[in-house]
Order: structure tokens, then sequence, then C-alpha cells
């Protein structure tokens, strides 16, 4: 108890003496902790949303029949599995769009709500139940929804489903406990009929034997475990998440070197006090443990505070998270925003254990001072420089070991995630780490001509310092280098993905106009237009052609895949200036690079599709680069849409106009000739192209924003170790001020010392970018999304954001060189 | 000259120099001798612009030292005044030779052979490239006072020399600073508790509970 009381004492002093340093490293562990929280959430709850509708309405029930091959279940196959079990329920789902100013994204569910066996559904329900039943466009809201919108019971509400806008009734309201809160509920029956759909989304059923099931299974449908489902859909979006968990977490790493320095320093500065408390009694152990708890104390702290902004930065990450899976893979509206218990105990681990591995090297240094040494000046940094070559050995090792891994992964493709490069990237980060104190001792002597003729004095004072304190300076420039490296890499990255983006759009986009429902917002949309837009478009005299684009959600070889059909003939005679009138009959597919990487699949090949009509193959005509989706894209003729899915039916359009045709006056006709029931988006070429372009800038959001975090958490290191270094120097700083030397000129001094470090890093940076940038691109990408890019390396651009880099860098240690005059040179100087 | 008049100090509640008064000539060998915490390095302080008086005033060669301009009393520093440490002082990451420069940079006057001069005249030319840590107390003491006197300053403050130096190599350092002020014709201001270093002074002002005996 009473070693408890003297810790405590210790550390409080500790922590009043070392304010600024310890406020610091407590912001660098906060904001690591809260960008890797955020986007935690973000991403779990996207994927919990994205899940919803496998989970949220199939409690007892454990499979589910999906199409494979069309939209919809028919109705003859429900009787059938009926008649093998009543314990099933039937379920449409639809997508749509609030018509609001938000858009809020609701799934429309149309259930039989006598076979939910979602707990206390029924208990909750606050309406009239029959007129659920008997008013065809009654449905039943979320109750936190139906609050946050002010609507009541019996309230109207306007949701537009593909290109149609449709008014509902409130009739009555579930609890969050029971459903998320972007499902709208409607009773089966009325669903299919405001909607013409003739059959079921899927069919949950309750199975102790799948037996009798399989057997009456069509080949295109399949019977798959709700829990198989689950992990089917989490894994469309895994890789998303897997990418910015990943970033994210670099930002805890550049806070865990910010709090190994507030600790070392602390220990350097406490020797005498470690000196003291030894000889009064205190054992090794107790040094250890002092110093492991005073890590620990920064890092609860900083996961505390770290969680409170963790909860206001969940605000952006989830609507950055919700924008960019509601563009790449469905519309979806994340409500969920508020942090619960395990993201808290998750915040509290992190920041905890990693206070506490970066404390260990510093409390074992604080446990090794004997009471005799206590006095002299630290040996860490002797000690550490007996370690530089095994720590350049064992840096060199780790880099080597992370390019291996992930060329491994290039070649082999051993998982479904880049698991393999993340891990290479992290090896390549800790090699570089390993590598720095040789690296700066080298760079130190390249530089050290011309800074001494640059700066004579200052230049040499600053070199000496560096050369002195090579562990402690190490620590600066792996913050500025791993801060660099991740800008430049994604830098790289974006804009080698926008340039390839914006050439594969002057390639593909040709067509003059393109039209798509109002409720789409991905980039796919599986409702189809309404007949009438067709109709209509019949009229105009200056169209030349139209590509009728149909999507699909298909399966390959047992794998969500799209299937896009399009006018092969149209869309040849654009992008390729190929006429062949016959291209569609041929039973040909164009496959998106990602569904030749990941099926091994080569222009030539024969593939097998499941069609309502049976397995068709198809020979494998061209690869193509699409942008547009994480999954396998497959592209046939509409011919094979009408002959094997018996469809004629339109997602988007895509027109070309008649030479001299405006595009503008197009689209002001067509838009006056609609009837206000229709909600399209019509986009001439230029603005679709500026869309896309918006799309893919919405997508990188949550990247630029982990960047700049990442950035100012390598700014604090920065601010950190000169701040240390100014503390351990104070007594330099001293005789330099009794010898005559100015403020201004020491100010100086540590500026150059901060600008040979943020040169040194931003240099190595540089190369550790290049080699990240080469993974992500090459490796990385690749797998998580199959998208195929070449790297565009903008030297000029790289090169001015270096030097902002560097300004900033430089500009941020004024911040703590404004300390230098509040060291009290009298107490500082050995008389 | 150095002519300090009516000099008073606090620290808190505590007054350190009670009203000291004393005048330096030019060239001259002085030693301030007093018991531990009767104020003599308070009073070095002041003297060389570090510290400012509550109440007095210090005059260097007739001119009023301005104790609240800091760029004034650090030129002050940089051109006039050399500084003796008890521990030496000299910075650690630096060479011998560099620490010796720096006035010399600090003035803009740097020279590599007054550098070297000043070495071989306090003796440690064999040791130029060497830093603090690998040389003895003693040469690290001429490695102080050779980095006091290398600008030529017009008076150099040493506080207690030789306090942490054996016996014989204090009187050997003594002896240098006897024979540089000898040579050079510097003031040099010897603050000091032993009656046997103050006696290498021209003069002897004794230091007692902030007053002059």
């Amino acid at each position: 108890m009473h070693t408890i009381k003297a810790f405590f004492h210790i550390i409080c002093s500790d922590f009043k003496r070392e304010k600024t340093l310890t406020i610091l490293s407590i912001i660098g562990v906060a904001l690591g902790i809260a960008l890797y929280i955020s986007v935690s959430i973000a991403t779990d709850r996207g994927i919990k949303t994205f899940k919803s509708d496998v989970y949220s309405l199939s409690e007892g029930y454990n499979y589910e029949v999906v199409p494979t091959t069309d939209q919809f279940i028919s109705n003859n196959f429900y009787k059938k599995v009926s008649q093998i079990t009543n314990d099933l329920s039937p379920v449409i789902t639809i997508n749509s769009i609030m018509d609001n100013v938000v858009q809020d994204y609701l799934k429309i569910y149309g259930i039989d709500i006598f076979t939910v066996k979602v707990d206390r559904f029924f208990n909750q329900f606050e309406g009239a139940l029959q007129d659920f039943f008997t008013i065809p466009n009654a449905i039943i809201l979320n109750e936190n929804f139906a609050k946050t919108h002010k609507i009541k019971l019996n309230d109207t509400i306007n949701l537009i489903v593909s290109d149609r806008k449709y008014t509902f009734i409130v009739k009555g309201f579930y609890s969050t406990k029971v459903l998320p809160e972007n499902f709208v509920i409607m009773d089966i029956g009325n669903c299919q009929e405001l909607f013409n759909i003739y059959g079921l989304s899927r069919i949950d059923v309750y199975l102790k034997n799948t037996k009798r099931l399989s057997n009456i299974l069509p080949p295109n449908y399949l019977l798959l475990e709700k829990n198989d489902m689950l992990q089917r859909k989490e894994s469309i979006v895994q890789s998303f998440t897997y990418n910015l968990k990943f970033i994210s977490f670099i930002a805890v790493l550049v806070g865990f070197f910010i709090l190994y320095n507030a600790v070392f320093t602390s220990v350097i500065k406490s020797r005498p006090n470690i000196g003291i408390l030894r000889c009064i009694g205190f054992k090794r152990q107790h040094i250890l443990l002092l110093y492991i708890i005073k890590g620990a104390i920064i890092g609860l702290t900083g996961s505390i505070i770290g969680i409170i902004l963790a909860q206001f930065l969940s605000f952006f990450s989830i609507s950055m998270a919700e924008k960019t899976i509601s563009t790449i893979y469905t519309p979806i509206s994340i409500y969920d925003v508020f942090l619960n218990l395990k993201n808290i105990l998750q915040a509290l681990t992190i920041g905890i254990a990693t206070s506490i591995i970066a404390s260990i090297i510093s409390a074992y240094e604080a446990s090794k001072v004997s009471p005799i040494s206590a006095s002299l000046p630290s040996i860490a940094e002797t000690s550490f420089a007996n370690l530089y070559k095994i720590s350049f050995i064992c840096g060199i090792f780790l880099t080597f070991s992370g390019i291996l891994i992930s060329l491994f992964e290039y070649l082999k493709h051993p998982f479904n995630q880049p698991l393999l490069s993340y891990v290479g990237i992290f090896l390549i980060i800790f090699g570089f780490t390993f590598i720095t104190p040789i690296y700066l001792k080298i760079f130190l002597k390249i530089i050290k001509r011309p800074i001494k003729k640059a700066f004579s004095f200052i230049g040499n004072i600053s070199l000496n310092d560096i050369s002195g304190s090579i562990t402690r300076f190490s620590t600066a420039l792996v913050s500025v280098m791993i801060s660099s490296a991740l800008i430049i890499s994604f830098f790289v990255l974006i804009h080698s993905f926008e340039r390839n983006l914006t050439e594969w759009i002057d390639q593909n986009l040709k067509f003059d106009v393109f039209i798509k429902a109002s409720s789409c917002s991905s980039n796919f949309c599986f409702e189809p237009l309404s007949t009438s837009v067709n109709d209509i478009l019949k009229d105009f005299k200056e169209i030349e052609d139209v590509n009728q684009f149909r999507t699909l959600q298909g399966f390959y070889e047992g794998k969500p895949t799209l299937f896009g059909f399009a006018n092969e003939y149209v869309v040849k005679k654009y992008t390729k200036n190929i006429i062949d009138p016959d291209i569609g009959k041929k039973k040909e597919v164009a496959a998106s690079e990602y569904f030749a990487i990941k099926y091994n699949i080569k222009i030539g090949d024969i593939i097998k599709i499941a069609t309502p009509e049976g397995t068709v193959a198809f020979r494998v005509r061209e690869i193509f680069k699409t942008y547009s989706s994480t999954m396998g894209f497959l592209i046939f003729d509409r011919y094979w849409l009408e002959k094997l899915w018996h469809k004629d039916d339109t997602t988007q359009l895509n027109i070309y106009l008649k030479k001299g045709a405006s595009s503008s006056e197009f689209i002001k006709k067509l838009e006056s000739r609609l009837p206000s029931s229709v909600a399209i988006d019509i986009y001439d070429n230029n603005r679709l192209k500026v869309r896309v372009l918006e799309i893919f800038d919405r997508t990188f959001a949550i990247t630029y924003a982990i960047q700049i975090i990442a950035f100012i958490i390598s700014l604090i290191g920065m601010i950190n170790t000169i701040f240390t270094i100014i503390l351990e120097k104070s007594h330099n700083i001293s005789i330099l001020r009794y010898i005559g030397c100015s403020y201004n000129k020491i100010k100086s001094i540590f500026m150059c010392s901060a600008s040979i470090v943020g040169l040194a890093g931003i240099f190595l940076g540089f190369i550790l970018g290049g080699l990240i940038s080469f993974i992500m691109i090459k490796i990385i990408n690749i797998i998580s999304f199959g998208w195929l890019i070449d790297i565009f390396i903008p030297y000029s651009s790289i090169a001015g954001l270096l030097v902002l880099l560097y300004i900033t860098i430089i500009a941020s240690v004024f911040i703590p060189v404004s300390y230098i005059k509040k060291i009290n040179v009298k107490k500082s100087i050995n008389f | 000259m150095i002519e300090a008049i009516n000099i008073h100090k606090y620290y808190g509640n505590q007054h350190v120099l009670k009203g000291i008064n004393f005048r330096i000539n030019r060239s001259q060998f002085i030693a301030i001798m007093g018991r531990s915490g009767s104020g003599k390095t308070t009073l070095l302080n002041i003297l060389s612009g570090l510290d400012w008086p509550d109440e007095g005033s210090i005059y260097v060669n007739g001119n009023r030292l301005n104790f609240t301009n800091d760029t004034k009393m650090t030129e002050y520093r940089q051109k006039k005044v050399g500084f003796i440490f008890q521990f030496f002082n000299l910075l650690d990451n630096l060479t011998l030779f560099d620490n010796v420069a720096i006035p010399l940079y600090l003035n803009k006057k740097y020279d590599t052979k007054k550098v070297l001069d000043t070495l071989v005249r306090v003796g440690l030319i064999n040791h130029k490239d060497k830093l603090p840590a690998q040389l003895s107390g003693g040469e690290r003491q001429r490695g102080a006072i050779a980095r006091a006197l290398i600008h030529n300053p017009e008076m150099i403050f040493a506080d207690e020399p030789t306090g942490s130096l054996d016996s014989e190599t204090g009187e050997s350092i003594l002896k240098l600073l006897k024979s540089l002020h000898t040579e050079s014709k510097t003031t040099i201001v010897l603050v000091t508790h032993d009656n046997l270093v103050a006696k290498w002074a021209e003069n002897i002002i004794h230091i007692s509970d902030g007053v002059i005996e």
C-alpha cells in the first residue's frame, strides 16, 4: 500500500514537472486512438448495416434460398418449399431513397409479418395491425427514424423506388432494438402488388436437414446457410475495411513513438531521483513497474481523450464510409453512430497495451540505474550506440522480409485479402525504423560540409547535437519518415488511380447522355427503369444510338458476381470503332480484370454461367478494366439477356446523339416530356465525367482525413522530440547564454537540427513511401479490389508536396523552441 | 572599469545582496571571497548581466548596464565578458576545438589560427579534436579558460575555477590564469570561498550575508 502511495506521488510529481511533454504524449496517443477507433466504428457499422438485411429479419431461420440468375424466386417454388416445411418466411427487398434533402437510403422489406420470429416485434407495434394489411401502401417505420424525421402515425412519406415516386402511409413503428433504422416494413402481398413483383427476393427457412429442399432446388437457386451468407456479405466489404483499418493503425504506430520518447525523456530527466529511490530501498522491479505504470497512465488518459475524440471523428468517418459503401457496393444509411462498450474497451486495450510496450525499453533503462551511477549522465545513448549496427542489420532483414512476403503474395495470392502485404508493409516500416540511426549518421556525414559552410557555427553545433543524440533524433526522424511515407504513398496511389480512371473515362464514356433511376446511388442499380422512359426516347429523332444497360446480381462458382448486359454493337462502335452487327449473337462474354485474376481466366477460355435456361458456356472475348465495382464483373450482350434471362428492361441508358445535336437541349426537351411521377437523373457527358471524379474523391475522402490526422500526429512527434531535446539540452543552452549567445541564435540551432532531421526523414519517407505505394498499387489493390492500375508518379507535385511538408515540419518546431526563453539559465548551469 | 553601486537583490523574502558597492579597475585581478550562500554567485550573475539587481546599478567603463534590454546584455557578454565555471561547462557534443571557437563565431571573427594559437597557449593543442568527456578535469578547465579568453574580452569572470580540481591541478590553473592576466591585462574577477585561491588575486573583496565586509 505504501509502495503504491509512493508510486502515485512520484508519478504525479513527474507529470507536473514534465507537463508539456506529458500533454503532447497524451495528445499523440489520443489522436492515434481516436483515428483508429473512429475508422473501426465507421467500417464496423458500415458492415453491420450492409449485412443487416441478412440477419435482421432472419431470427429463428438458419438457411435462405436466393436466386442466382434472376432477381426473384418464383412464387411456385415458394409453394413447393412450403410443402416441405411450414417454418419459412418469404422476403422481398427493394432499395429506395427518401424524397427529402438528406436523401436517406431506406430498404423496403415486404414480409409476411406472421412468419417473422424477431422477438417482441409485435410488442413494439403501435399502429392498427389491420390497417397494415388492408391499406396497400401501409408501412411500419423505425421509431428512432420517425422521431428524427418528425414522422407521426398516419403521416405520409414519399420514397423513390427506381425511377418512380411512391407515397406511403405510416401505420406503425418498431423499436430500434428489433430492427435497424433504415428498414421500411410492408406486407408482402401489398409490396408485390404495388411494385408489380411476381416473386420473392429470398426465402428464409429453418431446416434441420437440407436434403429434401436440396432435392427440389433448381440450378438457378442457391440454398445458403445464414452464417455463410453473412460471411459472403462481409467478404465483399472486407477489403475496404481492412484497408482503412490498416492505414489508421499506422497513426497509432506514430503515437507509439511519441509515447516512447516521452517516457524515455522522463527516465533521463529523473536519473538522480531514481538514484535516490534506489538508495532508500526501491528495488529494480519497483523502478521498472514505476515507469511502466507511468506509460500506462499516459496511455489510459490518451485513450480516454481518444474515445471522446473518436466519438466526434466517427460522425465524419461514418458519413464517409456510408458514402463509399453506397457508391461501390449498395446504398446504406448508418444510424448507429455512437460508440459502444466494445469500442471503448478496444480503445482502452490498444491505448494501454501500446503505451506499456512503448514504456518497457525506457523502464528497463530506468531499472538499470544504480544509486552510484544516478548522478552520471544517462548511458542510454552510449548503450544504444553499441546497438546501431545490430539494429541496422535487423532493419535490413525486416525490410527484405517485408518485400519478400509481399512479393510472395503478389505471385501466389494465398489469401482472399492481402494480409501478407499488410504484414509486409508493417515489417518494412519497422525495418526502416531500425535502420534510422545508421542512416542518420551517414546522412550527417554527407551533409556535414555543406551545412557547416552554409550555417557555420549554428550548423556545427546542431550537427554535433544530432551526432550526440542519434537515438533521440532518430525518433523524430521516424515520425517524419512514417508520415511522409504515408502521404507520398497515398498521393501516388490516388494520383495513379485518378490518371487511370481519367484514361478509362476518355476511352469508355463516349456517349452524350446518361440516364439512371434517381434512387440508384451506387455505381450499379438493379431496379429497372420504367418502360415509359424508353417509350419517350423513341420519339427523339436526334438520337443516333442507345446502349440499354441492365445489371443483374449473378453468381459465378457460387460467389456473388455482377452481370451486365449491354448493346455490344453500340459499345464497340463508339469505343473501339468496330462495326460488327453479329458481335452480340456470339456466345462471348467480357470479363473484368478482377474476375480474370480471381478465377485465373484468360482470353479464349470457356466459362460456364448459370442462367434461368440452365448452365451455358461462354467464351471470354476480352478482359476489361473497371473501377466501378470490387466484385467480379461479366458483360454479356443484351441478346443473351432476352434469350436466356427473358428480360428486356434497362437499369441505365447511354445515349449517343446525332452529329450536331446538342446534349443540353436534348436533356431539356427530355425533362419537359417526362411525367412528374418519374424520378430519373440525366447527365450530359461532361457532367457525368465530373460526377465520376466526384465519386472518386468521395471514395478517398476518408483516406485524405486519415492522412491529415496521421500527419498531425507526426508533427506532434517532431514537436515532442525537439521539446525533449531542448529539455535535455537546457544545460548546454544555459552555457551558450552565459557566453553571449542570443536566444535567436539558440533557436536557430534547434531549427537547423529540425531542418536536418526533417530533411533526412522526408528523404527516407520518400523511399519508404515509394515502396509502400508500389505494394499498395500492385498487390493490395489487385487482391482487395481487383483494380489493375499503372503507376504514375507526379514528380513535380510530389516535390511541391514535400517542400510543403518540410516547411510545415520546420514551422512546427517554432512551438517547442519558444520554450527556450523559459529555461532558467542560472538553475540549469553547474557553477 | 566595473563599478557596483548599492546593489540589492531579493529572492522572494530572502535578501541576498544588501547594498553592495565596489569598484574594479581595468586590468585588475580581483577575488570576491565568501562562504557558501554569501551571495557571491548572485553578484557574479549580476555583473555578467544574466541576473539583474532589484535596486542599484552596475557601470562598465562608465556605461550603466541596461538589464531590461536582453539583446544588449547578450551582446555585452558576447563581446566583453569571458566565463570560467567550477564545473567547466564545455558543450559536451562539441570537440575542444569547436568549444573554444564558439566566442569567435558569436563575434563573427572566426579564425582557425587564433583557435589553434589559443589552444597552444593553454597547452591543449594535442587534444583539440577530443570531446570534453575524453579530457581530464584540469584539461577541461584549461579548455574553458581558452574559450573565455579567445575573443579578448575586457573581463573574465571565474566562479570557483579550481573548486572541482585537486590542489595540484588547481594551482596549475591559477598559474595559467595569472600568467594570462599578466600577458593580456584582462580584468579578472575570481569568485571563491578558498583563502588560498583568493591569494592569487591582486585585491580581495570579502562578502558575507550579502554585504561587503
